[in-house]
């Protein structure tokens, strides 16, 4: 697909940004510039990194077509799918099958209708697929009552909103041909993705749900007007559909690691500590150490929490979380005076130095991070 | 009597707080600032902290929760959005003390950017929260709160909205529990918090009434009914939600069994209605879907006051019906828009921008008072907290790409800045494309009640920080800023032109403290108006000053008891910008 900028931020992959929230805020700029844009994040976390700006600006319309891409294989549950509904924004979801056809019309629907459109994709898209060429020229039009739109105007938004969202499912009853289809065999159930062993009716379009298609479709085809819901957000599908769910949740369960730090250097540091909470990606396994791993950039604050529950906690993070989010978590504990040990793994620490002393952090490097005791009266910042 | 938003603080205290972060934010501002008091008042033993954003705020409450402390955190609808990727990273964990969320809801919206409701987000996570219908509910349960999280060891929400947090009421205090209580097994199941909240007294709650059509409510929405009920001489059985997640089944389906309609009325999105729908197909149900209550905005009065009536078929004439805005209108008293104070720094930068680039240029604002600069043409975008660095290096790239020449000026106020904007502006220096940031600097979060940041030092307690240099976090990022005072408009304004001729992304800090927290008397310009002015009004359009008076033959007049003597419009009157003294008042 041809657009005129792509910000991607996947944790263990392509980035190009320094968070999600960044990734969403240069876009917004693009596509109320009149260009088209591409975002894409890692699964439910990916998307509510996102999602202040992207709640606000579902409001505010986005002209030159913004699509924000959720690689969502390894995080299939409905978490991601319940935030997705949340946002107002429309929800597209995709089969490895269907992807190559549903990028360019949620960028249709998101451009027709002015508005973001979230696209869960079951894997991250190749370079290959995305193409940024220069397609649109600069169109900036001054307008603070859409742009800059206080409390007031951001009621007229609202309501502007849920009246698209009411055009928007009409628009999408008439093209369902072709990407609502029935699959495999066995008992019938409505589902965005093939289930084996079940004759599945795939519905890409998640939100706004095109009910009327969708009763017709199954009614024409199975003759009946029950049958059981999956892979959906609680409560959401069969409100609409007046039928029994099966909604299924699962939780985030941490970061997946992709460095090895298991030296014993750091396995004597960490046995200085009650326990080490850690973001980033990286390993850590000992079997006398208790590890506590933690969302992205949120290391720092845990740590913090628990230092004022009277736990010793080392907090261990990496340039790319502290980047992400730890640098004011980090700013936070030096004004809190919340007297928390942070252990950085960095491989520019010239950068992370200069930023954690400007904010008036004690810093240790190299050696000296073996000295680093938890009853010193200083953050302490370590940079192996 | 107390405040909404004290009484969600004195239930968390009841229950055995011992830590509470926040960062401020309409409607929820308050309930820090109530647990402090609290506490000092009765001898307790907490601790409190203005974390730098919701994020962090967060985070720490969870990490003390984690270590078996009862712990909270306080932050508006859209901060939690802030918040969500930790939360939702965390949320499955099982949590040895206990946590409430205190998320405060803005229908209308009155002070956010988005309606968005909580209620909706925590049923869809299988989060419980508490939808409280008064001040008294809100200390209760506030207190239910805590304790079915110790209870339980999930998190647990407590949702006010605005009118809630917002409104005072005579209410009964209650000592502070111990809080040692027992666990129950199997405690996240929707059954066990179901068994739990039934325990609790009159979180849902049904009153009989005459006729076959009832009404569902919760929060606001069910006190305002109960007014409009009471003016329309309408029993009718009535069933109160205290809890939308849980939903209370079995009472529910129990209580409206006979019922033929039920009307639902709730704030903002369909929690209650959806459910309504699930205990019971086929039942006449007024709502959203039907169309009878709208799905933007507060349901006010008028608004509850028309649906009912539109259900029951009472005729509006019935009695007097005057539309409040219709009200205030028939008054007419003069408009008074927000604007900033007198003397406010913010308007010096303002002048600035606009002197510099005029209407050539782009100007990403953020959240905070200075998004009244919309007012003067100085602020073009606002999109979320710390949206104008991102913002600003979005619209560089995207103009890049047509060769376009646009000066760029992204202003932010220092408890933006260093809420979000510190890896913005991290990630921005790295992409590299040009653009001027402008902080500016009032050393309070003045929009949401003059909460400390963490240049002062001062913590939610009172205490002494740590101070955080502004210029040096700017420095550690690689900033060599400039700081100025915003009052010098045409230094500025000459800086802001010569920063825009580098081509390179520049920082100025324009440091000027809050004219309403520190001080009010704080310029010697004052000025006055003569007979040369000429009534051009350029003044008042690039200062929005509530102390320039328009009089009736078009000219301008200075209010002395608001003027600050900033002395930002005599610079930008061309009369008085000629006189080679300036005049003073």
């Amino acid at each position: 697909m041809k657009v005129d900028a792509f910000f991607s931020f996947l944790p263990g992959g392509f980035r190009n940004v320094v968070n999600e929230k960044a990734a969403l805020e240069y876009a917004f700029s693009f596509s109320i510039s009149g260009k088209s844009t591409l975002v894409q994040v890692e699964g439910a976390m990916g998307l509510s990194g996102l999602f202040d700006p992207l709640m606000s600006s579902v409001y505010m319309g986005t002209p030159g077509g913004l699509v924000v891409y959720v690689v969502s294989l390894l995080d299939p549950g409905s978490v991601l799918r319940s935030i997705a509904f949340f946002s107002k924004a429309p929800v597209v979801v995709s089969s490895q099958e269907d992807l190559s056809r549903l990028l360019p019309v949620s960028m249709e629907i998101s451009r027709s209708f002015e508005i973001p459109v979230i696209l869960l994709g079951p894997r991250p898209l190749e370079r290959s697929e995305v193409e940024v060429c220069h397609l649109a020229s600069f169109s900036f039009e001054r307008n603070p009552a859409r742009w800059a739109a206080t409390p007031r105007f951001r009621f007229e938004l609202h309501k502007k909103l849920n009246e698209k969202l009411s055009k928007m499912r009409e628009w999408l009853e008439g093209r369902c041909d072709g990407f609502v289809r029935f699959c495999g065999d066995g008992e019938p159930f409505i589902s965005e993705f093939p289930r084996h062993g079940f004759k599945t009716l795939v519905v890409p379009f998640s939100h706004p749900l095109p009910v009327g298609f969708l009763k017709g479709f199954f009614e024409g085809h199975v003759g009946t007007d029950s049958f059981p819901i999956l892979w959906q957000a609680s409560g959401i599908l069969d409100v609409f559909l007046e039928d029994v769910s099966h909604s299924t949740f699962s939780f985030y369960e941490g970061t997946k690691s992709s460095i090895s730090l298991d030296t014993d250097r750091f396995h004597q540091l960490a046995l200085k500590f009650d326990l080490v909470v850690a973001d980033g990606s990286f390993d850590l396994v000992f079997d006398d150490v208790d590890v506590l791993r933690s969302p992205m950039g949120s290391s720092i604050s845990i740590a913090s929490g628990m230092m004022r529950a009277g736990k010793k906690a080392l907090a261990v993070t990496d340039d790319l979380s502290f980047f992400h989010s730890g640098y004011p978590a980090l700013l936070n504990s030096y004004y809190n005076k919340d007297y928390v040990k942070v252990l950085v793994l960095s491989s520019i620490p010239d950068v992370v130095e200069r930023m954690v002393s400007s904010i008036g952090v004690r810093v240790l490097r190299g050696e000296d991070i073996f000295s680093l005791s938890p009853d010193g009266d200083f953050l302490e910042v370590g940079l192996p | 009597m107390i405040l909404g938003n004290f009484a969600i603080s004195r239930g968390l205290l009841e229950a055995g707080l011992e830590l509470i972060s926040a960062y401020p934010g309409t409607p929820s501002s308050e309930i820090l600032p109530g647990v402090v008091y609290f506490a000092k008042r009765e001898g307790w033993d907490i601790y409190a902290e203005w974390s730098v954003n919701e994020k962090v705020a967060l985070e720490l409450s969870f990490g003390a929760s984690l270590e078996g402390l009862s712990s909270a955190c306080a932050m508006k609808q859209v901060g939690f959005n802030v918040a969500l990727p930790s939360f939702i990273g965390l949320m499955g964990m099982d949590i040895p003390g206990a946590l409430v969320l205190c998320i405060a809801d803005d229908p209308g919206p009155i002070s956010s950017q988005t309606e968005q409701d909580t209620r909706m987000l925590m049923s869809l996570l299988g989060i419980p929260v508490f939808d409280p219908s008064s001040v008294d509910e809100a200390r209760r349960f506030s207190r239910y709160a805590m304790i079915l999280s110790r209870m339980t060891g999930i998190p647990v929400c407590i949702r006010p909205t605005s009118r809630i947090s917002h409104m005072r009421e005579a209410i009964e205090l209650d000592e502070r529990v111990s809080s040692n209580i027992d666990r129950v097994k199997d405690g996240r199941s929707v059954e066990a918090l179901r068994e739990i909240i039934s325990a609790f007294d009159g979180v849902n709650t049904f009153i009989e009434g005459d006729g076959d059509t009832a009404l569902v409510a919760s929060g606001m929405s069910f006190s305002t009914a109960l007014d409009v009920l009471r003016e329309l001489e309408l029993s009718i059985p009535l069933f109160k939600v205290g809890s939308p997640y849980p939903f209370p089944d079995e009472l529910a389906a129990r209580s409206l069994k006979d019922v033929k309609r039920i009307v639902v009325l709730e704030e903002t999105d369909s929690v209650l209605e959806m459910n309504i729908f699930r205990l019971f197909p086929g039942r006449e149900i007024y709502g959203r879907r039907s169309g009878h209550v709208p799905s933007e905005g507060e349901l006010s009065y008028d608004v509850v006051r028309d649906v009912i009536s539109t259900v029951f078929g009472i005729e509006r004439g019935a009695r007097v019906y005057v539309e409040l805005k219709e009200a205030i209108d028939s008054l007419g008293l003069p408009k008074r828009p927000p604007r900033l104070c007198p003397g406010c720094g913010h308007r010096g930068a303002f002048a600035s921008m606009r002197l510099a680039f005029k209407d050539k240029g782009i100007y990403p604002g953020d959240i905070g008072c200075y998004t009244l600069g919309t007012r003067v043409g100085a602020v073009d975008t606002f999109v979320d907290m710390g949206a104008s660095v991102n913002v600003a290096s979005g619209f560089s790239q995207a103009k890049a790409q047509d060769g376009l020449d646009i000066p760029i000026v992204a202003t932010i106020g220092d408890s933006t800045f260093f809420h979000s904007g510190l890896p913005a502006l991290y990630g921005a220096k790295e992409r590299g494309y040009p653009f001027i940031l402008l902080i500016l600097d009032n050393m309070s979060v003045a929009m949401t009640g003059f909460q400390p940041t963490p240049e002062t030092g001062e913590t939610a307690l009172g205490l002494e920080g740590n101070k955080v240099s502004l210029e040096s976090v700017l420095f550690g990022l690689g900033f060599d800023a400039k700081v100025v005072d915003p009052y010098d408009v045409e230094g500025l304004s000459n800086l802001l032109k010569d920063l825009w001729d580098r081509g390179e992304i520049s920082v100025v800090v324009a440091r000027r403290p809050c004219a309403l927290r520190y001080g009010k008397d704080v310029g010697e310009k004052r000025p006055y108006i003569t007979e040369e002015c000429t009534g051009c009004g350029l003044c008042l359009k690039l200062t929005d000053c509530p102390a320039l008076i328009v009089q009736d033959d078009g000219r301008v007049s200075v209010d002395l008891t608001l003027c600050n003597g900033c002395g930002v419009c005599r610079y930008v009157c061309p009369v008085l910008r000629k006189k080679e003294k300036p005049l003073e008042g």
